[in-house]
């Protein structure tokens, strides 16, 4: 808050607000994209529609519109306090989870520090030694909640799943913090940032030295930890729908909405952790921050002709789409189209500006740190949305496990495949260093 | 090879009283008092092999004449010799007492329950004779001919079943306490607390695993079931008392809603029984029909029964590809039947419709649609190590095991007990289509699943075969047989009574029907597959764990309207 003067230094101020809600913001966001991926991907896996009726003035976006019923229906709910429950902790178990789900955020980069002048802005909100450590702290304290929750109930099957989550939690979290133990020993940082750095490197001197090409194994193992933390299936055993039912079973109306907003957003704060530690965080791959910036006008044209190409397809697909609608609505949905094509015409002539505009000349320095930041923000959401998509479709695809399975799972076959990653990387690490 | 009549023939004068053969089958009369002895050399003589009990009947014959005013009957089959055999034996008003079978038939512990709380017969040596359909408290036995169906009692609390679970606990040596919380703000309730005593949880009524209502009080250590008390007939609705009030024809509508999965199974295994019973020959396009039905209402019931079971498992996707399926055969039945899911659309003698123009290609469509939505869930589960570790090995019970449980069609099957009532006692000429009798190995709910599974192809076999043989026929106008089934409006089989089984989805599917000679039935008593497949469950549970019985109860498919009747 204060510099080295001791008065207080508003600039940093102003950006770390700036960058808290940028990543808030985000996080909050990822939730709405994430249940629009949950509906409408299990609606393409099991060969559905899916949802396709809420629309705002006849705007559907394919089902988003959604969200918003959601929100309206959850919040308008009656909020029921069952009697038998135990009050505070009843009480105390929504908000947690979704405090925690949001503090992950705060030290993942989404860019590369910008630099404008002699200031050097971090793009992080906090900018923490710990790194990851403090992920990893964080992200186990969610286990509090779903505990409180399910002792708080005072109910019988939400004790069942408040000690599942427990038992769950702790063996994953073990297997979590010994598959990132590889990656400390191969980029010698916890730092997120340096990590990143690192990652930009090139092996052999073409392929991107990311995590999950120097740590596949780290890399399988944090993935399949990060699911079970996340109780996504096959690792939904705390929510078990069909067999306990729940922690959740007391909740309702908006405490309840809270848990799956929680559920949500924590998809999305995994992807992006997963995202930084081993598939290059904002890296675009063979694209270093300086090449981007020297290189400002081949670049912002190249990208101009991705978009341009982009919105054609788009384009394309959605006249496909809507030539061969089976249904006539008779109302504004009708002309929900006009919607879509008008965004994609504006794509189209921002790109065309975009490539006659600013001719070869070199871009203002300002300008091509901000072309960079751009970039590396946009490809860092891509690379989690694609994570996320991942995440979502794992869920449609596989069963449930036992709990005596997933005790199985991670004490006897992931822990030990965590040591020996850490003893081959380490010797891997000594003779080749 | 000596007949079942002239095996039999010896014991007459000693435990049988008299023997009779009537509808194809054998009707024996014994001493109630030496039913155990009976049965038991019955089951252990290699020459009968009476491997299976059937059902056990309670009729009230006090409008039939004779001495005493009830029978008893036990149906029993041998899966060897394939034999039938039905024993009756008749006890007085005053004092209705017969010794208990259980220890000879393991599913006679339930059905005994039934007969019990339906007529007030007293079983004796019978560890647990509680009302099984009935609500603990009510008064009366509904099934009983003086019984005034008019009258209203009220439904108290549900029971608790504590009483059943002590002893249960108590059998293992472990102490009972049950911790209520609640409305009681985690006070304890019975018993004292030790800290190591099991920890009793409902399961059900009302829980999503239990397609129906169900319910079963578990003990649990951890996750690990230590002993389970099933409750039944929370869906019990006096169908066999209300199939007594209307004629044959009436009662076609309550069978629909037995098995509410496969309706068409049901309407036809009843007009079998009442068309044996009348003597009536079927015409060969409707026998033929009736396979096509009751092999599409087969795959329509196998489908809901693996679709939800992976649901169960967490497996959300392979539910949708049977059910779009599924769905396609409820609109063929509709578009014949007129209802979507009680067509009750088949009349003793035949049909009441001639069939739809185009219903063919409708079925041939279908049948297309399934074999690829077997595939896709065949590719998703069968080697899938998820699915295989959470199904192998759970839930397993051994062929001789489940014969003494009465298990029939499926779970039977699944154990690697060749058994199917359509090869080993044939209808509807089902001896000469071309399929094979899918069985498993380990019994486990692996093999009940894949069992499901092959049936449905092999039924596709059968519906393909029926069409042909169908459409071979000469065109004799269907409209015209309708109209001849339309026209036998008056049923009354002559006085006697008759078993007759069919094989439905679940298993043997039963009409025990008593006639007086009027047009009214006298009684009429379901035996249903899914309470005898069901009447294992506490062994197969104990030492399970909760997700465990899930996927048990779903690979059971018990089905609870069939269950409570």
């Amino acid at each position: 808050m204060t510099n080295f003067y001791g008065r207080i230094d508003w600039i940093f101020l102003g950006l770390t607000t700036a960058k808290a809600v940028f990543a808030w913001g985000l996080t909050l966001g990822f939730i709405l994209v994430n249940i629009f991926l949950e509906r409408k991907i299990c609606a393409l896996i099991q060969d559905r529609v899916g949802p396709n009726r809420a629309n705002i003035l006849g705007v559907r976006l394919f089902g988003f519109v959604l969200n918003f019923a959601d929100a309206v229906k959850l919040l308008f709910k009656e909020d029921i306090t069952p009697s038998f429950v135990n009050k505070t902790y009843y009480l105390m178990a929504p908000p947690i989870i979704m405090t925690i789900a949001l503090m992950g955020m705060s030290v993942v980069p989404f860019a590369d520090d910008l630099v404008v002048g002699s200031l050097v802005i971090p793009m992080r909100v906090l900018d923490l030694n710990v790194g990851f450590l403090f992920i990893l702290a964080i992200t186990s304290l969610s286990v509090y909640s779903l505990v409180i929750g399910g002792f708080g109930s005072n109910s019988k099957y939400p004790l069942f799943a408040a000690m599942r989550s427990c038992a769950q939690m702790i063996s994953y979290e073990i297997v979590m913090g010994l598959s990132l133990v590889g990656l400390v020993m191969v980029y010698g940082a916890v730092h997120l940032q340096r990590l990143v750095v690192a990652q930009g490197e090139m092996l052999f001197g073409f392929i991107p030295k990311w995590g999950v090409v120097v740590q596949p194994l780290g890399c399988v193992l944090f993935c399949i930890a990060a699911l079970a933390e996340l109780n996504r299936t096959p690792f939904d055993l705390p929510e078990g729908e069909s067999e306990i039912i729940g922690f959740h079973v007391e909740y309702s109306s908006m405490k309840f909405a809270l848990f799956f907003m929680a559920e949500y957003a924590n998809i999305f704060v995994a992807a992006a952790i997963i995202t930084t530690l081993f598939f290059g965080g904002w890296q675009l791959p063979w694209l270093s921050t300086e090449t981007i910036k020297s290189n400002a006008p081949v670049v912002l044209r190249a990208c101009a002709i991705v978009a341009l190409t982009a919105a054609a397809v788009a384009a394309y697909l959605l006249h496909r789409l809507y030539s061969k609608r089976r249904y006539q609505w008779k109302d504004l949905r009708e002309k929900e189209g006009l919607v879509f094509y008008g965004v994609l015409a504006c794509v189209g002539v921002l790109s065309i500006m975009a490539m006659l505009l600013p001719g070869f000349t070199p871009l203002s320095p300002i300008m091509a740190s901000g072309l960079a930041l751009l970039l590396q923000a946009g490809i860092f959401i891509v690379k989690s949305f694609i994570i996320c998509f991942i995440v979502v479709w794992i869920r449609w695809t596989l069963p449930r496990l036992r709990y005596d399975q997933l005790m199985a799972l991670g004490w006897k076959i992931m822990l030990p495949l965590g040591i020996a990653n850490i003893v081959v990387t380490g010797i891997v690490v000594l003779l080749f260093p | 090879m000596l007949t079942l009549v002239e095996l039999l023939n010896p014991l007459v004068g000693g435990d049988v009283v008299s023997l009779e053969e009537t509808h194809g089958g054998v009707y024996a009369a014994a001493n109630p008092l030496k039913i155990v002895g009976l049965l038991t050399q019955l089951r252990d003589d290699a020459r009968f092999s009476f491997d299976m009990l059937v059902d056990i009947v309670g009729v009230d014959a006090s409008g039939l004449g004779g001495v005493d005013r009830f029978q008893v009957v036990y149906i029993l089959a041998s899966t060897a010799k394939n034999f039938r055999l039905s024993v009756n034996v008749r006890t007085s008003a005053e004092k209705p007492e017969i010794p208990s079978v259980h220890a000879v038939y393991a599913v006679a512990d339930w059905l005994e329950r039934e007969v019990y709380d339906q007529f007030g017969i007293v079983f004796i040596g019978h560890p647990n004779l509680k009302r099984l359909l009935n609500f603990k408290d009510f008064v009366g036995h509904p099934l009983r001919k003086d019984f005034p169906i008019d009258g209203r009692q009220k439904v108290p609390e549900s029971e608790d079943l504590h009483d059943e679970m002590k002893v249960k606990l108590e059998r293992r040596g472990r102490a009972f306490s049950s911790m209520r919380i609640g409305e009681y703000g985690g006070e304890h309730g019975e018993g004292e607390e030790t800290g190591d005593d099991p920890f009793i949880v409902n399961l059900g009524p009302a829980h999503p695993i239990v397609h129906g209502i169900l319910r079963l009080l578990l003990a649990v250590e951890g996750e690990t079931i230590v002993a389970a008390v099933p409750e039944l007939g929370y869906l019990h609705r006096g169908v066999e008392k209300s199939m007594e009030s209307g004629n044959y024809h009436q009662v076609i509508p309550y069978t629909d809603r037995l098995n509410y999965a496969s309706p068409m199974m049901n309407n036809i295994g009843y007009c079998k029984a009442v068309e044996k019973m009348l003597g009536i020959e079927i015409s060969e396009r409707d026998a033929l029909l009736r396979v096509i039905l009751c092999e599409l209402g087969r795959i329509m019931d196998h489908l809901l029964c693996t679709g939800p079971h992976l649901v169960d498992l967490g497996a959300l996707t392979p539910f949708w590809y049977l059910f779009q399926v599924r769905e396609k055969i409820y609109d063929i039945m509709e578009k014949y039947s007129g209802v979507r899911l009680t067509y009750s659309c088949v009349r003793i003698g035949g049909f009441p419709f001639p069939l739809y123009n185009g219903f063919f290609d409708d079925v041939e469509s279908v049948l297309k649609d399934l074999m690829p939505a077997i595939d896709d869930v065949r590719r998703l589960v069968e080697r899938n190590r998820i699915f295989y570790d959470r199904c192998c090995k759970v839930g397993a019970i051994s062929s001789a095991e489940a014969l003494r449980h009465g298990f029939t069609g499926p779970c039977l099957r699944a154990t690697g007990y060749d058994y199917d009532l359509r090869k080993n006692r044939p209808y509807y000429s089902y001896d000469t289509f071309d399929f094979s009798v899918v069985v498993g190995t380990n019994g486990d709910t692996y093999d009940r699943f894949f069992v499901r599974v092959y049936e449905m192809i092999e039924s596709a076999k059968i519906i393909r075969q029926a069409i042909a043989r169908y459409k071979a026929l000469s065109s004799e106008p269907a409209a015209l047989e309708a109209k001849k089934s339309k026209g036998f409006k008056k049923v009354a089989p002559p006085a006697g009574a008759l078993y007759d089984s069919s094989e439905v989805a679940n298993g043997e599917l039963g009409y025990y029907i008593v006639s007086d000679g009027s047009a009214k039935p006298y009684r009429i008593k379901v035996r249903s597959p899914s309470l005898c497949n069901y009447s294992a469950i506490e062994s197969m549970v104990e030492g399970a764990m909760i997700a465990d019985l899930v996927s048990i109860i779903g690979s059971l498919n018990v089905i609870g309207g069939e269950i409570d009747r």
